[in-house]
């Protein structure tokens, strides 16, 4: 049985193919208006990449906000419930997820089956997610990419006070304008968005668990990780693919 | 929850006669305002108003004219000029729609079936503590007197013995300024009528909400939820009691008949904090396309006068005032919310925290992990508020409604 999870975000498109041996190949691109268009050549490279062609395709489950605009779909699941399923598939003894996006931040429970117990999101605001982080590169001119090797490298520890992404931005240009390192504020920059995701993770899980699995986009960048391990005293685990870990979750549940 | 043969039923009959009762209330009002008749005044939800009724004043409640804006969808307007005047965005927005309103009455500006202008102004704390301030701007606008009763907040150990004496002395001061203002002695024996009426309108008012511990619940909270409106601004006449003794007998035959509001209710949800009145519609049937049928709600005590009794008229009216749900503790909350998911047999819980009611919103995540953690019932917390439409985002809501009822499915398996 061939199935296809497609999760299809604010930023970017992800479909992940699963074959009956548990085989996977994945793709990913940036969204945009025409989601039916951009979900079918997602899903194409994902499967060229196994040789399939979508008349093999058994079932496929469309999440993320776009998921109700995909026509061909063959059943939509929330992102949370897929994303608990992809990381349950990865990590099967994880209990807590930290999923960062484009534009929501998600702090999920779940039971030893990869099912959702509890979960929060951000409330109705970026900070704390990756559009902070891209209006902050952009506002360094920097690559998004790169802004967690540069906070790597930074000696001074200064705060970023702001944590909505339009003032953190003029706030950013103040430091500039005032000499400070562009290390030290994408340090601060990363400590605030940790600052955030922190608060979501303590109102599901005031107690420790063991440790935490991060996925989503900004888990690419490997400072999150090691500054959520470091501020919770926790292990971070980051899937291989975190970007694409919800996506998976999808094509387990199509299976259903 | 079992489904055997059901039929879907119609919208209930008491609506049609329950908008006959607001159309006729709101009238009446206007023309009171016209011929000056009676002296007007605006009370806040949990004010005494047996005390201004017995003393023949004709009672609007701007609270519920802000709901009322909500759901009509003109409560942007009201509130933007408020913001233009200078005040916050982020204040409670019953408050800046009342004050919106009032400065476009007074400016003769465009606004949405205007309160009848007041004379007096009596305000509560037992619902909320911005409340005061809000009604302070109300005073100073409309240059009429303001009397503020305060009731402290129930804290474990306090002595509510003495919270009610604290209010019972400041009803007493109430009742003379009144009788200086109005010239007339107030008629403890039309108070006690007063009293007893709403006492009816009370206890008929309890049936109906106890109605949708019925498995299944023969309406959902969305459909009876307008129907506090008797209770809250009628009920010293006995119209206000007759309309729930229609609607109990209605809602009777439903349950008899196996009557249900929507095909496949699958599940039981509660809802806590007050309605997003703007998004009625939409959140009705998102949670119908889910099979979650909303049962009941904490909300609806602001509505309840459990304790009126005509045979301690003051007295049971202080008791009223000073013990308001919503001026106990959040642990009482918590409790009591845990103990309506076992009388309701409820499945799930939905916590809407409305933006500008912090006040309303902060107790929300302790009552939910509370619940949560004694009862094993999953929980989510979704984003809006009362009447500001700028606040609210379906499609995140709508998410989060999708993944509760993912989770409910999945504890099938």
């Amino acid at each position: 049985m061939i199935t296809v999870g497609i999760d299809i975000g604010s930023t970017t498109t992800k479909a992940v193919v699963l074959d009956e041996n548990g085989r996977y190949s994945w793709s990913v691109q940036p969204s945009g208006i025409d989601i039916p268009a951009i979900g079918k050549q997602v899903i194409k490279n994902a499967l060229d990449k196994l040789g399939l062609s979508l008349q093999e395709v058994s079932s496929i489950v469309a999440t993320g906000y776009g998921r109700i605009s995909l026509p061909f779909a063959t059943k939509t699941v929330t992102e949370i419930t897929c994303n608990a399923a992809g990381v349950h598939h990865v990590f099967p003894e994880a209990t807590l997820i930290v999923d960062i996006g484009g534009q929501d931040s998600k702090a999920i429970k779940i039971n030893s089956q990869g099912r959702v117990v509890q979960f929060a999101m951000n409330d109705k605001c970026a900070a704390g997610t990756g559009k902070f982080l891209e209006v902050a590169a952009q506002t360094l001119e920097v690559n998004v990419d790169e802004l967690g090797a540069i906070s790597q490298e930074s000696q001074n520890r200064i705060v970023i006070s702001n944590t909505c992404t339009v003032f953190a931005q003029s706030e950013i240009v103040s430091l500039i304008a005032r000499k400070t390192a562009k290390e030290d504020i994408a340090a601060a920059l990363h400590e605030s968005i940790v600052s955030r995701v922190l608060g979501l993770i303590e109102s599901i899980d005031p107690e420790l668990e063991k440790h935490i699995v991060l996925t989503g986009g900004v888990a690419k960048n490997i400072a999150i990780a090691k500054l959520l391990e470091r501020m919770m005293g926790r292990t971070v685990l980051v899937p291989d693919n975190p970007q694409i870990t919800t996506a998976l979750g999808a094509a387990i549940l199509a299976r259903d | 929850m079992e489904t055997k043969e059901l039929k879907i039923g119609t919208r209930l009959e008491g609506q049609k006669r329950l908008g006959g009762l607001i159309t006729d209330h709101y009238n009446s009002a206007r023309e009171i305002e016209l011929t000056r008749e009676k002296p007007i005044a605006w009370a806040s939800t949990l004010a005494p108003s047996e005390i201004l009724w017995a003393m023949d004043f004709c009672v609007q409640y701007p609270e519920a004219y802000a709901a009322t804006s909500g759901a009509r969808h003109v409560a942007h307007g009201h509130c933007e000029i408020t913001e233009q005047r200078g005040y916050e965005r982020h204040l409670c927005t019953y408050c800046r729609n009342s004050i919106g309103a009032t400065i476009g009455q007074l400016e003769g500006r465009e606004v949405f079936e205007p309160l009848a202008r007041p004379d007096f102004l009596l305000v509560t704390n037992n619902t909320c503590i911005l409340i005061t301030k809000w009604w302070e701007h109300l005073s100073h606008y409309w240059k009429v007197p303001l009397i503020n009763i305060d009731c402290p907040v129930l804290l474990p150990g306090m002595d509510e013995k003495e919270a009610v004496q604290h209010v019972k002395r400041q009803l007493v001061d109430l009742i003379k300024f009144l009788e200086e203002f109005t010239g007339k002695k107030l008629d403890y024996d039309k108070l006690q009528e007063i009293v007893a009426h709403a006492k009816n309108s009370s206890d008929n008012y309890r049936e109906m909400l106890n109605k949708n511990k019925s498995v299944p619940a023969p309406a959902t909270y969305f459909d009876i939820m307008g129907h506090n409106f008797p209770n809250l601004v009628l009920r010293y006449k006995p119209e206000a009691a007759e309309h729930y003794r229609l609607l109990n007998l209605e809602l009777d035959q439903r349950i008899a008949e196996g009557v249900v509001p929507f095909a496949n209710p699958k599940y039981r949800i509660y809802w806590d904090g007050l309605p997003y009145w703007f998004a009625i519609r939409q959140l009705s049937e998102k949670l119908k396309s889910l099979g979650m049928c909303l049962i009941t709600s904490t909300y609806f005590e602001i509505f309840a006068f459990d304790k009126l009794d005509p045979d301690r008229a003051l007295d049971s009216l202080a008791e009223t005032v000073a013990t308001a749900y919503f001026s106990r503790s959040v642990d009482y909350k918590a409790k009591f919310t845990e103990q309506v998911f076992k009388d309701y047999q409820l499945d799930a819980g939905v916590f809407a925290y409305a933006m500008s009611c912090k006040p309303g919103s902060i107790t929300m995540r302790y009552v939910s992990d509370y619940v949560q953690n004694k009862l094993g019932v999953p929980m989510t917390m979704i984003e809006g508020d009362l009447v500001d439409e700028t606040f609210y985002n379906a499609e995140r809501n709508n998410m989060k409604l999708e993944t509760l009822a993912e989770m409910l499915e999945s504890m099938k398996k």
